[in-house]
């Protein structure tokens, strides 16, 4: 028997997840809390399964992904917390993070949170306070990098089964920023993310036709 | 030739060009210089018992003609995802990593130590196959693992685990 794996070094534990594929070091990280931390919280360990996912298309493999690269954050109980309250979570997340009465059902809405000028007279990187401040919609042509100021940067396109024909990812320092969703009536939104973790949520939730409806309804109608 | 003393104060001789596979007795031997003395003084390695050491000589001696992979070459067999770009392992690695796994171990820590790349990618990749497509489980019984997560917490994420793979 093998001297416990806790004891070895954890350069060495995390040499040898190198030459492992994605799940096998999941399961590792699953054997025990301390390597749990190990296996995952090595950095270049991450940067590769974010390269990894970058290069997919696949929606499963984006779930995937998504829950490897999180594997701390406990996505299912969120799930099923939100799907026991049968509400809406975004209309929660919006409220709990103080930004409901910005978001706006409408383009215009997001224009009169600068007074001055409407928000056909901003460049794109004017855009990128609003963008970086909750949520907001604007209209797909208004899509754009924060970082490069350049339009229509998209890292990702994931095909979506119901209500919504795409999303599109846009990413910035490895965290995303914002996602187009279009939807089947071909009305476009672009929604900005806090981070790819509520990117996680919104592919969790669609996994439910009802959650989903709910989801995914409300971004193209209720907002 | 270079004296090398092991843990049990063993003595191996071994040729220079064989041993300057490790970066630790290379670096060693080009501070001494070129005396004689090295040949007479034997290099203590507390940290390597005898049989470990001579398995360390008898892989430096098969792959005394490969190139040495050093510090700055140590991402060399990443591509661009981070990844390994090959696990695979030749015939004569593959039968001189058949060893038991407390040998196995003590190996690692000798290629570490001794600062041999390649034979630390090799014994890490050997281990990474005696991993591959355990269940979390299985790798707790291999590695004398105590699982430590409560129980809601193992079940906690044995649900996040079987949602993952169920994907």
């Amino acid at each position: 028997m093998l001297p416990s794996l806790l004891d070895w070094p954890q350069e060495i534990v995390q040499r040898i997840c190198l030459y492992m594929p994605p799940m096998s070091v999941h399961r590792l990280s699953l054997v025990c809390k301390q390597l749990r931390k190990t296996a995952v919280d090595d950095e270049r360990w991450q940067q590769r399964y974010w390269n990894d996912f970058s290069r997919r298309r696949s929606e499963q493999d984006t779930a995937r992904f998504l829950f490897q690269r999180y594997p701390g954050a406990n996505w299912l109980e969120v799930y099923l917390r939100r799907r026991r309250l049968e509400k809406s979570w975004w209309r929660r997340v919006l409220r709990i993070r103080g930004l409901a009465d910005e978001v706006a059902p409408h383009r215009r809405n997001l224009a009169q949170l600068d007074r001055s000028r409407p928000l056909e007279m901003m460049e794109p990187r004017e855009l990128v306070p609003y963008m970086n401040k909750g949520l907001a919609i604007l209209d797909d042509e208004l899509l754009l990098c924060p970082e490069t100021g350049r339009r229509g940067n998209t890292l990702v396109r994931l095909s979506l089964p119901i209500k919504v024909a795409a999303i599109q990812l846009v990413a910035q320092n490895h965290r995303y920023i914002a996602a187009v969703v279009a939807t089947k009536d071909e009305h476009k939104r672009v929604l900005c993310l806090w981070d790819a973790q509520t990117v996680a949520l919104l592919k969790m939730l669609e996994l439910d036709d009802r959650q989903c409806g709910g989801c995914l309804l409300l971004n193209a109608e209720t907002m | 030739m270079v004296k090398l003393t092991s843990s049990e104060g063993t003595e191996f001789d071994v040729e220079r060009s064989v041993i300057e596979r490790s970066l630790l007795i290379k670096n060693l031997l080009d501070d001494v210089g070129e005396s004689d003395t090295c040949a007479y003084t034997p290099i203590p390695l507390p940290n390597v018992s005898g049989p470990i050491l001579a398995k360390v000589i008898e892989y430096c001696e098969h792959h005394r003609n490969d190139p040495v992979v050093g510090h700055g070459d140590a991402d060399a067999e990443l591509d661009a995802s981070g990844a390994r770009v090959s696990d695979e392992i030749d015939e004569w690695d593959m039968e001189f990593c058949k060893v038991d796994q407390g040998t196995l171990f003590e190996m690692i820590l000798a290629a570490n130590y001794l600062d041999i790349r390649s034979m630390l990618d090799l014994t890490c990749k050997t281990v990474a196959n005696m991993i591959k497509n355990k269940t979390p489980e299985e790798i707790r019984k291999t590695f004398n693992i105590t699982n430590d997560f409560s129980p809601e917490e193992e079940e906690q994420v044995q649900r996040e685990n079987a949602w993952c793979e169920d994907r």
